[in-house]
């Protein structure tokens, strides 16, 4: 199948200080629609930045990002975000002043991506979150940590993004949440057919991956 | 009344003027009752009309001669008179004009903290926002959409805040400053009375063109006691208006300008993903 998102001799660092640290040297990966990938690595090795790179929150000091064989740069890193990736963030990063109605609304609102029917496709995506009718109306701060998670990740699926990328999903959760968590993702992979891209530390989502990636001596390994 | 040389300036139109700026124009009427009305239509209007060999208008009859003959002749039917004398008004008037600079510097200070206290409420409320513009642009918005929703915010609590100002401003606090000015004037008339009336006999017997001798004064109950009479408006005019609504516009670019400079800055990446 051919990759819908590649790195092609990407290279990523920042300057500390007066010492340049390198996160990525000429890395080349692949990723491919209807499948999960884990980035493993230890902390610090840039498995974020990695993430960041592909969601186009970031620019590459050197080498490419290509969306479907296209260069981020030529498709324009905003509207590549608008419509072609969707992020799911540890922190869920939701909107607090809406509701999770009103959350996955505003990133509908917010794509260019056609949408039919929006609020009714919304209350869909939110009820197989698994969110009851009476939570998705319900104010986010009153909901628990997997249920805002899953907000965040109905509002990834509501813009029919391509890529699904995702920090550290389960971080926040306890085990039998992020078990939740590791499973909606798979179903979006296998189901929906999205390429979904998740940075973890747990060998326990690894291990339930399609393709795990190892970023080593600032290269990024399929294992 | 006190009032500047140049208000009562158009009273001055009598045959043989020849436009030399005087310190003193007197007016009379024959009843206080008709004061309101002299006052509105002399505003820029008056104009002498000759009837015989005197000069009369809305009931004012002026002629050349002086104090003691008008108080023979004129005796029983004593007539009101107003006053309007540079030197008088100076004594009135300066002290009120230098409250009104003072109180345009307090003005001035208390514009500039408020926008100074705008500034640091804003600074604060968009710091508090930053992760909500970071959110925005991390599914897609345009940084131009951000900043466009943060004027239309700015713009609509400004307006909101200067349309509610100016009508408390209008109904609450003009009247009062209107009381207070009203007060100011009063007190100062008290505090110069005694020169005034010194003054004024002193001048008395000068005929000014068709302009004769005071007599009673306006207001008064008791002919043969003086009363000034105070008239004093509260003319916010539309300068004041102007400043009012420069310091509004004011306001709204520097707090715009101010959350423009912060949103370009934002970098969703730092702000949203994960510290390790």
């Amino acid at each position: 199948m051919e990759p819908v998102l590649t790195f092609e001799a990407l290279t990523y660092f920042y300057q500390s200080g007066s010492q340049k640290v390198s996160i990525l040297e000429e890395a080349d990966c692949a990723f491919e629609p209807g499948k999960l990938y884990t980035i493993v690595g230890p902390s610090g090795s840039g498995k974020t930045t990695t993430l960041t790179l592909a969601g186009a929150l970031e620019s590459p000091k050197g080498g490419r990002v290509l969306f479907q064989g296209k260069d981020l740069k030529d498709i324009g890193y905003t509207n590549y975000r608008n419509r072609h990736v969707a992020i799911v963030f540890q922190a869920y990063n939701l909107l607090e002043y809406l509701n999770p109605l009103q959350n996955v609304l505003a990133a509908m609102e917010i794509t260019k991506n056609e949408i039919p029917n929006k609020k009714q496709r919304a209350e869909e995506l939110l009820l197989r979150m698994g969110l009851t009718k009476d939570q998705i109306h319900r104010r986010i701060q009153k909901l628990s940590g997997g249920e805002q998670q899953r907000v965040a990740i109905a509002r990834a699926l509501a813009t029919n993004a391509d890529i699904i990328l995702a920090d550290e999903p389960t971080g926040n959760l306890d085990g039998d949440t992020a078990q939740g968590i590791i499973e909606l993702f798979q179903e979006l992979a296998h189901q929906d057919g999205k390429c979904v891209i998740a940075v973890t530390h747990s060998q326990d989502f690894a291990a339930q991956a399609d393709v795990v990636i190892d970023l080593k001596d600032h290269k990024l390994v399929e294992e | 009344m006190f009032a500047s040389f140049a208000a009562a300036s158009p009273f001055v139109d009598y045959p043989g003027y020849d436009g030399t700026p005087l310190d003193r124009v007197t007016a009379y009427l024959k009843d206080p009752g008709d004061m309101e009305q002299f006052l509105q239509e002399t505003q820029g209007k008056f104009q002498i009309e000759k009837t015989g060999g005197a000069v009369t208008s809305f009931g004012l009859e002026m002629s050349d001669i002086t104090l003691e003959e008008y108080r023979e002749k004129f005796e029983e039917q004593p007539f009101y008179q107003l006053t309007s004398d540079r030197e008088l008004y100076d004594m009135v008037g300066k002290p009120l004009e230098q409250t009104r600079d003072l109180m345009g510097l307090f003005l001035a200070a208390l514009l500039a903290s408020s926008l100074v206290i705008l500034l640091l409420i804003v600074a604060l409320q968009v710091r508090s926002r930053k992760r909500e513009f970071a959110i925005l642009l991390s599914m897609g918005e345009a940084r131009g959409k951000v900043i466009g929703q943060i004027c239309l915010e700015v713009l609509t609590v400004l307006l909101a805040a200067a349309l509610l100002g100016g009508l408390v401003g209008s109904v609450l606090v003009a009247p009062a400053a209107e009381r207070t000015s009203l007060s100011l004037l009063s007190d100062q008339v008290d505090n110069t009375q005694a020169d005034r009336e010194s003054l004024l006999e002193e001048a008395g017997s000068v005929p000014i063109g068709s302009f004769s001798v005071p007599g009673d004064f306006v207001n008064s109950r008791d002919p043969g006691k003086t009363v000034v009479y105070q008239q004093v408006s509260f003319q916010e005019g539309g300068w004041v208006l102007g400043i009012y609504f420069a310091a509004v516009f004011a306001a709204a670019v520097l707090a715009m300008v101010f959350q423009l400079c912060y949103i370009l800055r934002v970098n969703p990446a730092r702000m949203l993903v994960s510290k390790k």
